[in-house]
C-alpha cells in the first residue's frame, strides 16, 4: 500500500474520531469520556491499518510476510542450529560464488572492445612439420592486409623488452610494439591522451609512447599532465602521447606501446615474430575468412618461389582463432568450469546436509504440525511455511556466503588465481549476485522440498494424540537417503581431488632435463657489446662467495617466449635433404648445460673460443638428433640452419632433452649455439649456489650495477619457481578441489553422525534392556553399527559409479596416464569410510556406557 | 452493563455500505450512524472495521471516494457508488434475501422433521 494510501487512512481515523467525540460530547459526556467512546466504539486502530493495508496486497504476499515472520521467531528460538544451518549454506553458496566470479570475469566476459565477436587473431602453422602455432612476418601481414577481402582491417604487434630511463631507477619495461590502427580497430578508448598515429609508424618519426594504467599510477603517480612528458625509451628521447584504461586486457602485460616501427630484418618473408589481429568485414564468418586466407597465402608463397624467393614460405597456412580464445587460453576455461562443477557438488552436499538437519527438526514439530494443520491449515499453505522458512535460511547463508567470498576472493586474486588471463578483472559484480541468488533458490528448494514433503504426510491424529517425539521415531528413509547421497559426493570430490593431487605430483617429479634445486636465474639486458659485457658479468658473479658456477642464455627454460628455426639436414641423414625440421633454438655460454644439471652425453661443451671467428658449431638435443640421424652418432654433422645455404654447422655436442616450455610439454628438437658468436636482447643469467639463493641476489645486483649503471636486472626468481610457474592451473584445480573434497566429507560424516545418534538415542532403552538380559556388547555394537555400516556401503559404492566417469571427465585436462587411479579411488574409499564409521562409534559407545538401570526407570 | 446486541454477520457490512450509499454520498463516520438508525440500532458496526470493508469495496470499484470539506467545516473523505457498485448492490441483495429465506424455512420447518 502506498504512503499516500496510509496517510488518508490516518487522516480519515483521525476525523472519524473527532467527529463521534462530537456526537458523544452532544449526547452529554465530557470531552474526555466522549474521547474514550469513540476510541472504544472504533476499537483497535493498528488492526484496523493493518487490515486496510492487506486489500491491497496480493494474497501470496501477505502470507508470505507472516511466514517470513514466523521464521525469524523460529530462527531466533534454536540459535544454535540456525547458526549451523547458516554456515553450511554459506560454505555451499560461498564456494559456488567464488568460482563463479572468477569462471564469469576470466571466461565468460566478453572482451571489453567494440563487437569483440569480430575480433580475430591470425597466426600461421605448418602441419607437415608438426608446428601448431607460430608468428607472421611483417610483409606477409602487409600482403594479408593489401589484398584479404576478408576484413575491415589487420593490425598487427608484437612484444619486447625496452629499457626506460626518467622513472627513478633506470627500469626494464615491457613493451608492446603495434601498427597504429590496432587501438581504433579495437575500437578501445585511452584513458587520456591520443591513439598512434600513421606518421607514428613511420621510420624515422619522433618516437612515441603510450603508458599502461599501471606504469602510469606507480611512475607518474596518476598525474593527469603526463601527456606531453618525455622518456628515454632505449637510449632515444621518447614523448608520452597518452595512457591506456586500467584493465589488463588491451596492454595485456606490457607496461608500455609503442609503435612498430619496421626493422631492418622486416623485410624478410621468414623473419616472424608479429601477431595479427583481425576485425571480420560485416557478414564474413571466420570460416569464409580462414577459406579465403588460406587460398591467398598460398598464391602468395608460391608467386614468392617463382620470383626466386629463398625464404621458407612453402606448407605454411594461416591459422584463425577468436581473439577471445586466445585471451582466456584453453586451460583456465577447463579448470574453472570443472573446479565450477566441483563447487556445484558441494553445494548439492550441503542442500542434502541442511535438508537432513530440518527433517530432524521437522520431526522435534511433528506435534505443532499436527496442530495447525487440525486448526484448519491447509497442506498447501504448511508446506509453503516450511519452503518459506528454508528460503530465509537460505538467503541468510547465501549471504554469509557472499561476505565470506568478497573477503576470500581478494586473496585468491593475489595468490592461486594471479595467473589466470584477466584474472585483475574478477570480482563480484551483478552478474555474480544473480548466480547467488540462484544459487539460493535451488537451496532452498532442494534443502526445503523432502521436510515439507514429508510434513505434509502427516498423519494428523496420530500426531496429536501420540507425544511429539514417538511421531519422530518413524520411516528415517528420506534421512537415509540424504546421508548416502552426502556420502557419495564426497567419494566423487575426493576422487577427483586425488587423481588431480596425483598429476600434480607426477608432473613435479617429472625428469625435466635439468635439476633445478639451487639455481636462481635473472635477466639483464647489456647495451654495448652484449657478449662482451656478459662475459664480463659472469666472470664477476663466478667470484662471488656461494656461488658454485654461473652462466648465460637467451632464454631459459619456462620462459613465456620462444626462438624457433626451420633446419635440414647437410650430409647423410634419414630424412631428405629438402625436409625442414622445426627446432628451438637458445644461445647458450660455456658452463651452461653444467650450471643447468644438464648432462653432455656426446660431445663438447661450448668454449670462449667458439665465437664469429671460428668454424659454425651448435649443440642438439635427443629429440633433434633422433629426428634427423636417428640412432647414429650426431657429433661432426652439419645443419643447414633456416635454409638459405649459408655456412652449415657442425654438431660438437649432444645433450639431455629438457622439458622447456612446461613440466607437462614434451621436449622439442633443440639446438643451442655459442654465447661468444653473438646475443641480442635480453640475457638470463643462471646461477647455481651453493647456499640460500637470496643471498646472491643483492651480490649479483651489485655486480651488475658496477657493470653497466643503467642496465636494471629482471625476472629474478629461483628455477624451482620457474617450473612452478606453468603449472599454477593444476594447483589452484587440486587446491580448490581439496577444499570441496574435505568440506563435503566433513558435512557428509557430521551428517552421518547426526543419524546414528539419534538412531541409537531412539533405541537407548532396546540397548538397556539386551544388555540387561544378558546380550554380550558385541552383539549390540553389530546391531547398532549395522544401519550405519549399510549406509557407508551404500553411499560409497554409488559415489564410486559416479567418480568413475567424473574421473574419465575431468582426465583431459590432467597430463599423466591414470593408471595410478585405482589406488586414488582406494584411499578415498577407506578414508571415508573410516572417517563415518568413526562418526558411528561415538554415539554407539555412548550407549554401551549408560545405565541400563537409569535408562529402564526414566521413562 | 448494556445487553449485548448483535453484531454485523460476516461478509454482510459490504452489503450494508453499499446499501447505505444507494441514499447518497456519505463519509465513514454517517455510514457508521446510518447503518444504525436504519436497523433502529440493532445492528452494532465495530467503527473501524469499516475501513477495511470501504478499502475492499474501493479497490472492487464499486465506491469512489473523494475528499471534501462538511458544512461544518471538516475535512472528511466522501464515498459514492459506482455504476457498478450499484449492479454489485442488486446482485448481492437478491443473494441475501434467497439465503435468508432459506434461514427462515429451515428454522421454521426444522422443528418437523421426524428424529430416527
Amino acid at each position: 500500500m502506498s504512503r499516500r494510501r496510509d496517510d488518508d487512512l490516518d487522516r480519515e481515523i483521525r476525523a472519524h474520531l473527532e467527529l463521534e467525540a462530537a456526537d458523544r460530547e452532544a449526547d452529554g459526556l465530557s470531552p474526555e469520556d466522549a474521547r474514550r467512546e469513540a476510541r472504544r466504539l472504533f476499537g483497535n486502530p493498528t488492526i484496523v491499518r493493518e487490515d486496510a493495508r492487506a486489500v491491497w496486497l496480493p494474497l501470496w504476499l501477505q502470507q508470505a510476510g507472516q511466514d517470513a515472520r514466523y521464521a525469524w521467531r523460529l530462527a531466533r528460538r534454536a540459535p544454535a542450529f540456525t547458526i549451523g544451518v547458516l554456515c553450511v549454506i554459506a560454505l555451499g553458496i560461498g564456494a559456488t560464488t567464488t568460482v563463479f566470479s572468477a569462471l564469469r570475469a576470466v571466461v565468460l566476459a566478453p572482451l571489453p572492445f567494440d563487437r569483440p565477436q569480430e575480433l580475430v587473431r591470425v597466426s600461421q602453422m605448418n602441419a607437415a612439420r608438426g608446428v601448431a602455432d607460430f608468428s607472421v612476418s611483417l610483409p606477409l601481414y602487409r600482403e594479408w592486409q593489401a589484398r584479404s577481402t576478408s576484413w575491415r582491417d589487420l593490425a598487427a604487434t608484437r612484444t619486447g623488452t625496452v629499457v626506460a630511463l626518467g622513472l627513478g631507477e633506470p627500469r626494464r619495461l615491457d613493451a608492446r610494439f603495434e601498427t597504429w590502427n590496432l587501438l581504433p580497430l579495437l575500437g578501445a578508448r585511452l584513458q587520456i591522451g591520443r591513439e598512434f598515429s600513421a606518421a607514428d609508424d613511420a621510420r624515422g618519426a619522433a618516437p612515441v609512447a603510450i603508458l599502461s594504467n599501471r606504469v602510469w599510477r606507480d611512475a607518474f603517480a596518476a598525474a593527469p599532465d603526463v601527456v606531453g612528458r618525455a622518456l628515454t625509451i632505449d637510449g632515444r628521447p621518447t614523448t608520452i602521447i597518452g595512457v591506456a584504461p586500467s584493465g589488463g586486457t588491451l596492454v595485456g602485460d606490457a607496461d608500455v606501446l609503442l609503435p612498430l616501427v619496421p626493422s631492418e630484418k622486416d623485410v624478410r618473408f621468414d623473419y616472424s615474430d608479429l601477431d595479427v589481429i583481425g576485425r571480420l568485414a560485416p557478414g564474413v564468418t571466420i570460416a569464409a575468412a580462414r577459406a579465403e586466407m588460406a587460398a591467398l597465402t598460398e598464391r602468395l608463397a608460391a608467386a614468392l618461389v617463382v620470383a626466386g624467393n629463398t625464404g621458407d614460405v612453402i606448407g605454411w597456412s594461416p591459422r584463425l582463432l577468436p581473439l577471445h580464445e586466445v585471451v582466456v587460453g584453453s586451460s583456465a576455461p577447463r579448470t574453472l568450469s570443472l573446479l565450477f562443477v566441483a563447487a556445484v557438488v558441494l553445494l548439492l552436499v550441503a542442500c542434502a546436509n541442511v535438508s537432513g538437519l530440518l527433517l530432524a527438526r521437522a520431526s522435534g514439530r511433528a506435534h505443532e504440525m499436527a496442530v495447525r494443520a487440525a486448526l484448519g491449515g491447509g497442506r498447501g499453505r504448511i508446506v509453503r511455511q516450511l519452503l518459506v522458512e528454508t528460503g530465509c535460511l537460505a538467503l541468510g547463508g547465501a549471504f554469509l556466503g557472499l561476505a565470506t567470498s568478497a573477503v576470500v576472493l581478494p586473496i585468491l586474486k593475489a595468490g592461486a588465481l594471479s595467473d589466470l588471463p584477466r584474472a585483475n578483472d574478477i570480482r563480484i559484480d551483478g552478474g555474480v549476485l544473480v548466480a547467488a541468488l540462484a544459487g539460493t533458490l535451488l537451496t532452498s528448494i532442494l534443502a526445503g522440498l523432502v521436510p515439507a514433503f514429508r510434513a505434509s504426510q502427516l498423519n494428523v491424529q496420530a500426531s496429536l494424540k501420540t507425544n511429539a517425539s514417538a511421531v519422530a521415531g518413524g520411516p528415517r528413509l528420506p534421512r537415509r537417503v540424504l546421508i548416502t547421497s552426502q556420502l557419495a559426493l564426497s567419494i566423487v570430490l575426493l576422487t577427483t581431488a586425488g587423481v588431480a593431487a596425483h598429476a600434480l605430483s607426477e608432473l613435479r617429479s617429472r625428469d625435466l632435463g635439468f635439476s633445478p634445486d639451487h639455481v636462481l636465474s635473472m635477466a639483464f639486458v647489456p647495451e654495448r657489446a652484449p657478449e662482451l659485457t656478459t662475459s664480463a658479468f659472469l666472470e664477476r658473479l663466478r667470484r662471488l662467495p656461494d656461488v658454485e658456477s654461473a652462466a648465460a642464455t637467451s632464454a631459459a627454460p619456462m620462459d613465456a617466449w620462444n626462438t624457433s628455426l626451420h633446419v635440414y639436414p647437410v650430409g647423410p641423414a634419414i630424412i631428405a635433404p629438402t625436409t625442414a625440421v622445426q627446432a628451438d633454438w637458445r644461445v647458450a655460454s660455456p658452463g651452461y648445460f653444467q650450471t643447468m644439471g644438464t648432462p653432455i652425453l656426446a660431445g663438447r661443451d661450448f668454449t670462449a673460443h667458439d665465437d664469429g671467428r671460428s668454424a659454425k658449431v651448435i649443440i642438439v638435443n635427443e629429440t633433434l638428433a633422433r629426428q634427423i640421424w636417428g640412432h647414429d652418432n650426431p657429433i661432426g654433422r652439419r645443419l643447414d640452419l633456416g635454409g638459405g645455404g649459408g655456412e652449415p654447422a657442425t654438431v660438437v655436442g649432444l645433450v639431455r632433452d629438457v622439458r622447456t616450455h612446461s613440466p607437462a610439454v614434451s621436449p622439442v628438437p633443440t639446438y643451442y649455439q655459442s654465447l661468444a658468436r653473438g646475443v641480442w636482447g635480453p640475457v638470463t643469467i643462471v646461477i647455481r649456489t651453493r647456499a640460500d639463493a637470496s643471498r646472491v641476489v643483492p651480490l649479483a645486483r651489485a655486480e651488475l650495477h658496477a657493470l653497466d649503471p643503467a642496465a636494471p636486472l629482471f625476472d629474478v626468481m629461483t628455477m624451482r619457481q620457474r617450473v612452478d610457474g606453468p603449472l599454477t592451473p593444476q594447483r589452484l584445480l587440486m587446491g580448490l578441489l581439496a577444499g570441496f573434497a574435505l568440506a563435503a566429507t566433513l558435512l557428509a560424516v557430521i551428517g552421518m553422525y547426526g543419524l546414528v545418534s539419534y538412531a541409537t538415542g531412539q533405541r537407548l532403552r532396546e540397548v538397556a534392556l539386551r544388555l540387561a538380559l544378558g546380550a554380550s556388547r558385541r552383539h549390540v555394537v553389530r546391531l547398532l553399527l549395522g544401519e550405519g555400516v549399510r549406509l557407508v556401503t551404500v553411499g560409497i559404492a554409488a559415489g564410486v559409479l559416479l567418480a568413475v566417469p567424473a574421473v574419465r571427465a575431468m582426465r583431459p585436462l590432467l597430463t599423466g596416464t591414470g593408471t595410478s587411479d585405482p589406488v586414488t579411488f582406494g584411499v578415498a574409499v577407506a578414508a571415508l569410510a573410516v572417517a563415518s564409521l568413526a562418526a558411528c562409534a561415538i554415539p554407539i559407545r555412548r550407549a554401551l556406557r549408560a545405565n541400563p538401570a537409569v535408562v529402564l526407570r526414566g521413562e | 452493563m448494556p445487553p449485548r446486541r448483535p453484531g454485523v454477520i460476516q461478509g454482510t457490512l459490504d452489503l450494508l455500505i453499499l446499501r447505505t450509499l444507494v441514499f447518497g454520498p456519505r463519509h465513514g463516520h454517517g455510514i457508521v450512524k446510518d447503518i444504525q438508525a436504519m436497523s433502529d440500532d440493532v445492528l452494532q458496526v465495530e467503527h473501524g472495521s469499516l475501513y477495511p470493508a470501504l478499502q475492499r469495496l474501493e479497490k472492487a470499484g464499486c465506491i469512489s471516494a473523494k475528499w471534501e470539506e462538511t458544512p461544518g467545516g471538516r475535512e472528511m473523505k466522501r464515498y459514492r457508488l459506482t455504476p457498478k457498485g450499484r449492479r454489485q448492490l442488486t446482485v448481492e441483495q437478491s443473494k441475501w434475501q434467497e439465503l435468508a429465506g432459506a434461514m427462515t424455512r429451515l428454522l421454521t420447518r426444522a422443528a418437523g422433521v421426524p428424529r430416527k
